[in-house]
């Protein structure tokens, strides 16, 4: 357990707001979060937890501070490095709907081995880095095909009814479930979820739940995002943030 | 790249409103783009084609003539005099004579062309040899028989215009006591020669020798009391007016002394560079409408370009989502540029499809309208600008869409995802 997956050092994300005027959303955070650990983020609203998670899932920059993912600093790394990093190891769920609105349910999952096999031609010479990033060691099961894979986790996240409907026929917590399904088709070793039991019923959630602690069991490292106590103390690590400090761990 | 194709593909058909505004305005483009250049070029050849007739750069007149030989060319007027039609062969063999025509004026006539009675001038011309009037002879199809007509735009033409397409309305014009077909008109130029009336040679010919060309006759012109032939002065019987020449490029006054040097009892006078001023005048009208038309593609484009750039703009969420999905920034603007450029070639090909068939279906109509016979653009001719106008529309989507997706990736797919909600 002693790998780190996420190694945050000093890291502030400061925003300029007009000439002289800036809000912190994240102010000198050192955390560092193993691999195979299951930690829920927790805070008021605005306290910068998906600024926290956008930066460690390379979505976002920080203003300062150093950042190592999975044993590779990633603080000077370029787009190439990002794009196979974001591609090969993170699974990220949004707090707000992200789903593709033209593409069916079923297309959404499947829309992130699409894209990196499209990516792949480009990067085949360039990214030999990115070959160990088997180093990012994916989970059993991983044979399977994408399409198998789609299947098992619309069960999963019981969907699979509702698999060829376009997003808007869907509820929200509907909505919700799908992403997080997206977010797993690639078998990432990191999920980095934002508030994935937000819109859910607890019998939803719940399942939601045991679905992350199977996966966790498997080797994936969790960083989830919850305003709920209750599923905070499911986890085996609670790191609580305010006005952008990390003022709990 | 199969797959990137059915991705955009589905995203259009599945936004079916936004997709019809995408390729409504790349089918706007591409009409306007089509149907402007296509009328260009359509006056450009017309114009061409009349200076033609006008653009001998040298007469061979009989000795003595050679003073009116300009003047009859544009003037039309009938003037008689001959020489034999002997002097058109040593000519013809100076090798820089490239064309070289006879003609042979009649006399002027007084009669009913296409409804306008006037005084027309009557002139034989050999549809095989002549460059002049080529491009009216050919403008439909099968040769030109021995009895038809060409008309000027001043003897009845304008008239003409108004059934030109109709091939059972045929317009007969009596000559000579015998019946007449109307071919075709010619493109007014503006002169003297609009009222000439033009024959077959060899019909001429045989009217001069006093021959009645039955087929030609109606029961009455038969049994009419009106002389058969109704050509005034005798005319010799290999006569011809004048000779019409085009030199090769660069080679006028050196044809010229060549054909002194033969000694022929003939005068030979340069052209009056008629076709030459007429391209000089019509430079600055030229100018302008390729200005205009510039203008148009610019404008056309820039629409297009602001219609596919704010839909775009729209999806600046779903660029950042699919980065943050692991598509690099090349897959991610790979997808959307697929989709608009398919938006703007399917409203490229429905653009051009839609002027292409307009315009060629109402081709007499157009004509008629702007009172010009005007010579289109043949079809493979139009299928190649179509072409070239398909693939401006999709450069000018992809382009277009090119703009915002750029600045979409420029910024972290987390700010993009945050600023599209
Ligand atoms: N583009 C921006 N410009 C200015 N301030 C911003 C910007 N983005 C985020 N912030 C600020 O950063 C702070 C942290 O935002 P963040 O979204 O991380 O909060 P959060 O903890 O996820 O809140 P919630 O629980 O409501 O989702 C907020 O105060 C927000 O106003
Ligand atoms: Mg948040």
């Amino acid at each position: 357990m002693s790998e780190t997956m996420i190694q945050m050092q000093n890291i502030s994300k400061r925003y300029t707001l007009s000439f002289e005027v800036h809000r912190h959303a994240l102010e000198d955070v050192t955390i560092s979060i193993h691999r195979g650990e299951f930690v829920a983020v927790t805070g008021p609203s605005g306290s910068g937890k998906s600024t926290f998670l956008a930066i460690a899932g390379l979505i976002d920059t920080p203003t300062s501070g150093e950042l190592t993912l999975a044993g590779r600093s990633m603080t000077q790394a370029d787009e190439d490095e990002r794009t196979a990093f974001r591609a090969s190891t993170c699974g990220f769920v949004f707090q707000f709907p992200s789903l593709i609105p033209t593409m069916t349910v079923r297309e959404n999952i499947l829309l992130p081995t699409m894209l990196q096999a499209q990516n792949r031609p480009k990067r085949w010479r360039k990214e030999k880095g990115a070959a160990d990033s088997g180093s990012f060691s994916r989970t059993a099961g991983q044979a399977i095909s994408p399409d198998d894979r789609a299947d098992q986790l619309l069960d999963r996240v019981g969907l699979l009814d509702k698999q060829h409907d376009l997003p808007y026929r869907l509820s929200g917590g509907e909505q919700r479930r799908v992403a997080l399904a997206r977010a797993l088709i690639h078998h990432p070793p990191l999920l980095l979820a934002d508030e994935p039991t937000g819109a859910l019923d607890p019998e939803n959630a719940a399942l939601i739940m045991r679905l992350f602690h199977e996966l966790n069991r498997d080797g994936t490292t969790i960083v989830m995002v919850t305003h709920d106590m209750e599923i905070a103390g499911q986890t085996e690590r609670m790191i609580s943030l305010k006005n952008g400090l990390c003022i709990r761990d | 790249m199969r797959n990137t194709a059915t991705i955009a593909w589905r995203n259009l058909k599945r936004k079916p409103a936004r997709t019809v505004l995408l390729m409504g305005s790349a089918a706007i483009t591409a009409f306007l783009l089509f149907a402007s250049y296509f009328f260009l070029h359509s006056m450009e050849r017309s114009v061409q084609a009349s200076g033609e007739r006008l653009g001998a750069d040298l007469y061979v007149v009989p000795k003595g003539y050679g003073g009116q030989a300009g003047e009859m060319t544009i003037s039309g007027t009938a003037t008689r005099f001959y020489m034999s039609e002997h002097m058109l062969e040593p000519i013809s063999r100076i090798p820089e004579v490239e064309h070289i025509a006879p003609q042979l004026y009649l006399q002027t006539v007084n009669t009913v062309c296409c409804k306008v009675e006037g005084e027309f001038p009557i002139v034989a011309f050999d549809p095989n040899r002549d460059f002049t009037l080529q491009a009216w002879t050919t403008l439909k199809k099968g040769e030109f028989a021995p009895n038809e007509l060409l008309i000027g735009s001043e003897a009845g033409g304008k008239n003409y215009l108004y059934h030109y397409d109709y091939s059972t309305i045929q317009e007969k014009v009596v000559l000579f006591n015998h019946t007449f077909l109307v071919r075709n008109l010619l493109f007014p130029t503006g002169m003297g020669t609009d009222k000439t009336i033009f024959m077959h040679l060899d019909t001429a010919r045989r009217l001069i020798r006093g021959e009645r060309l039955v087929e030609m006759q109606s029961e009455e012109q038969k049994h009419g009391t009106v002389n058969a032939v109704g050509v005034e002065t005798p005319i010799p019987d290999d006569a011809i007016s004048i000779l019409l020449i085009k030199a090769k490029p660069g080679t006028t006054e050196f044809v010229k002394r060549q054909i002194e040097r033969l000694q022929l009892p003939v005068d030979v006078v340069k052209g009056t560079g008629l076709r030459d001023s007429l391209k000089t005048q019509l430079f600055p009208v030229k100018i302008l409408s390729y200005a205009i038309i510039t203008m148009m593609i610019l404008m056309s484009g820039l629409q297009a370009a602001t219609m596919f750039s704010a839909i775009i703009s729209e999806r600046r969420k779903e660029i950042g989502m699919l980065r943050a999905m692991g598509a690099s920034r090349w897959t991610a603007s790979q997808l959307l540029l697929t989709e608009a450029g398919l938006a703007g070639l399917i409203g490229g090909m429905v653009g051009v499809t839609l002027s292409y068939a307009g315009l060629y279906d109402n081709r007499v109509l157009i004509m008629q309208l702007m009172k010009l016979p005007l010579l289109f653009p043949d079809l493979l001719t139009g299928l190649w600008l179509g072409l070239i106008i398909i693939l401006l529309t999709v450069m000018i989507a992809v382009v277009a869409a090119w703009l915002p997706i750029r600045s979409a990736l420029r910024i972290e797919p987390y700010e993009a995802i945050r600023e599209g909600e």
